[in-house]
């Protein structure tokens, strides 16, 4: 079922365990003015990986293709061998705009057509969040201002970009690589409180929280009880076993990055599909003795073998339901 | 820091719009037939309030009937050529690109000549014959900016000094081409010279080109309005818009074809009127910066303040006698071009 897959499912672990973050594959690339010529210029199969925190150097003499592999490491360039993954995703195959969300470049140099100021320059860092003709929301201005705080750009902010100096162009330029790739400084922990902090400590929460919520309407005694049983930690949680299968969870936010004031934004997502409800569905006509599944299966699995969910609202099968967001002052 | 609201936006554009307003009254006012300002304003609010059905006096025919549609022409123009003018701009990467200066209004007359030669050999309903020229001035100057954007690129990247030369030089091309067709079919309906090379908003037009225009227009400006945010960033350049999330290859054949589409019907309508889509434009971002959300409305209601006042200067400074409104547009707008020149070069 793999091979035929372009890209890798949802929750494939083998691509990338969590801890790599960028995987560069065996991806070489040639450049020739056109098809028929030797290329003019090569660059040889290589691989390396990165994880969360590193910093990594890319070194080599002029023309060597430094700039070339952060064009294929950034999807611009489709590699002509190999593969390019970020956090389990192909770079090159991902929609435009999820990419400008997960991949921020700064460029040599940036030209400026008509004159604009220092943070409406950074604002364009949070273009990729939103539709066509959006207007700036105060999250957005909140991340603006802080990424220009991160850079000592603050006082930069109501410049002109053609008046100051190439220095501190630079800096703010680097802060709307920092506004494109930001992360409100949010990071979930249950609080010990609702669950058993052993267990909480041993788990991930994203594996708690995979278990943990059931479709609407769901009872322990209701109709497809018996296939949507929570599994693993969640089979002993109490709220399945006297209630509905909601639940109520409680997060606890570091403040320690925060500047002064912070937006948090919490957001619940329902699961769609519950994979063991699937792997249910898959596994009722399938025939032991002959090791056929039947048509109908069959089709289903061919159809899920081809869906490509990854960037998508359902990307691991989660759906939004909910989301709020409350701003915390000291 | 203080981004663009909503509110910004439409009290922005309201203000512009009572400007417009203002303007369009004096633009009826001033002519050949004097009429009262006073008493116009008072005939027109109640006729906007529908407390009555005409003008009262015996200036209503001149006002309504002659001056109107006229003014409403250039609202129409005058916004259509400098939407089209900011678009340009942005896709391009040049402050001095314009439907004129580019060579596609050229294209987009030499478009509506050839379809009315076309019209003159079929044997067309009335109806119909009106709608064959727009569609011809939208070809003629779709091919002519796929044709100035291949002339302007050098190894793979539009350069702004090819561009303009290859814009120019197409322009004179077309307009030899043109003044080859009138001379030598002289006996076709084809408006004389002076229509085409330099603009004219006197000939009245058809109802049904009427809504025509109104309504590619809405739908034109419109699907350019929504690449605003879009637009902003490839002023940076194209492969800085898509690394932050512009699906650029879309952008740029929506606009170039939005783009087309509004200079095919200025020009199908007015001829080619120069300068109104560097003009205003530039006005515009004095004014409010070089925000897109904001420019692409304010240049169309700012082009439209623009083509009334030089159309009324037109038809009154030489009064009885009309100037061409191209030409009004060019005395203003010829020395800013070589303003905007110079700059760049210093």
């Amino acid at each position: 079922m793999s091979s035929a897959l372009r890209h890798p499912l949802p929750g494939d672990a083998s691509r990338a365990t969590p801890e790599v973050r960028l995987s560069v594959e065996q991806v070489s690339y040639a450049y020739a003015p056109n098809p028929s010529q030797a290329p003019l210029f090569t660059l040889e199969a290589m691989s390396f990986q990165a994880r969360p925190g590193e910093l990594v150097a890319i070194l080599g003499p002029n023309a060597s293709g430094k700039s070339t592999l952060l064009k294929l490491i950034s999807g611009s360039l489709a590699p002509l061998s190999g593969r390019i993954f970020l956090n389990g995703f192909e770079t090159h195959s991902l929609p435009v705009k999820t990419r400008a969300q997960r991949i921020a470049l700064v460029q040599q140099e940036s030209r400026l057509l008509f004159p604009s100021r220092a943070w409406e320059f950074v604002m364009q860092g949070r273009h990729p969040y939103g539709g066509g003709l959006r207007f700036e929301s105060e999250e957005d201005i909140l991340i603006a201002n802080n990424a220009l705080a991160q850079v000592g750009a603050a006082e930069l902010a109501d410049r002109w970009m053609d008046k100051i100096s190439g220095g501190e162009k630079q800096r703010v330029i680097l802060a709307r690589a920092l506004a494109q790739e930001y992360r409100l400084p949010f990071q979930a922990h249950i609080d010990e409180n609702s669950l058993d902090s052993k267990l909480v400590s041993k788990i991930p929460i994203n594996y708690a929280k995979k278990n943990r919520l059931l479709p609407r309407g769901w009872k322990p005694t209701g109709p497809h009880a018996a296939e949507t049983k929570p599994h693993g930690a969640a089979a002993s949680d109490p709220d399945y076993l006297n209630g509905c299968g909601c639940d109520t969870i409680i997060y606890r936010i570091p403040l320690g990055k925060v500047p002064n004031a912070a937006k948090v934004r919490a957001q619940l997502f329902y699961q769609t599909i519950p994979p063991y409800y699937l792997h249910q569905r898959f596994t009722d006509t399938y025939d032991p003795s002959t090791h056929n599944a039947a048509e109908n299966t069959q089709r289903l699995m061919d159809f899920v073998a081809r869906l490509n969910v990854g960037a998508t609202e359902i990307h691991e099968w989660k759906l939004l339901v909910a989301g709020t967001t409350h701003s915390i002052t000291d | 820091m203080r981004p663009l609201t909503l509110t910004r936006l439409l009290l922005r554009c309201s203000i512009l719009a009572l400007i417009l307003f203002a303007v369009v009254v004096v633009a009826m006012k001033l002519g050949a037939v004097q009429v009262s300002l006073y008493g116009l304003g008072k005939d027109l609010i109640s006729l906007l309030l529908h407390r009555t059905s005409s003008l009262s006096s015996d200036y209503g025919m001149i006002v309504l009937g002659i001056r109107l549609p006229r003014i409403l022409l250039a609202i129409f123009v005058g916004a259509s050529l400098s939407v089209a003018g900011v678009s340009f701009q942005a896709l391009l990467r040049n402050p001095l690109a314009d439907p004129y200066v580019l060579g596609v209004s050229s294209g987009a007359a030499l478009g509506s000549i050839v379809a009315l030669i076309v019209e003159g050999r079929l044997d067309l309903s009335p109806e119909m014959a009106g709608l064959i020229t727009p569609v011809g001035a939208f070809l003629g100057a779709t091919i002519t900016i796929a044709a100035v954007y291949i002339l302007g690129r050098r190894d793979g990247q539009i350069d702004s000094t090819t561009l303009l030369l290859g814009g120019i030089i197409t322009a004179s091309f077309l307009q030899a081409v043109i003044m080859f067709l009138m001379t030598t079919l002289s006996g076709n309906n084809l408006r004389g010279s002076a229509f085409w090379f330099m603009g004219d908003l006197s000939t009245p037009q058809p109802r049904s080109l009427q809504y025509l225009l109104a309504f590619g227009f809405v739908i034109a400006a419109g699907a350019i309005y929504t690449t605003a945010s879009d637009l902003n960033l490839l002023l940076a350049g194209e492969k800085e818009a898509m690394h932050l999330g512009v699906d650029v290859p879309r952008v740029r054949i929506v606009v170039y074809i939005a783009a087309s589409i509004l200079t095919g019907l200025a020009v199908s309508v007015s001829g080619t009127i120069g300068y109104v889509g560097l003009l205003v434009p530039h006005v515009m971002r004095l004014i409010f910066g070089s925000d897109h959300r904001m420019l692409i409305p304010a240049s169309a209601l700012g082009g439209a303040i623009a083509l009334v006042i030089a159309d009324t200067l037109a038809r009154t400074v030489t009064s009885p006698t009309d100037l061409p409104v191209g030409a009004m547009t060019a005395l203003a707008g010829a020395p800013l071009f070589i303003y905007l020149l110079r700059r760049r070069i210093a």
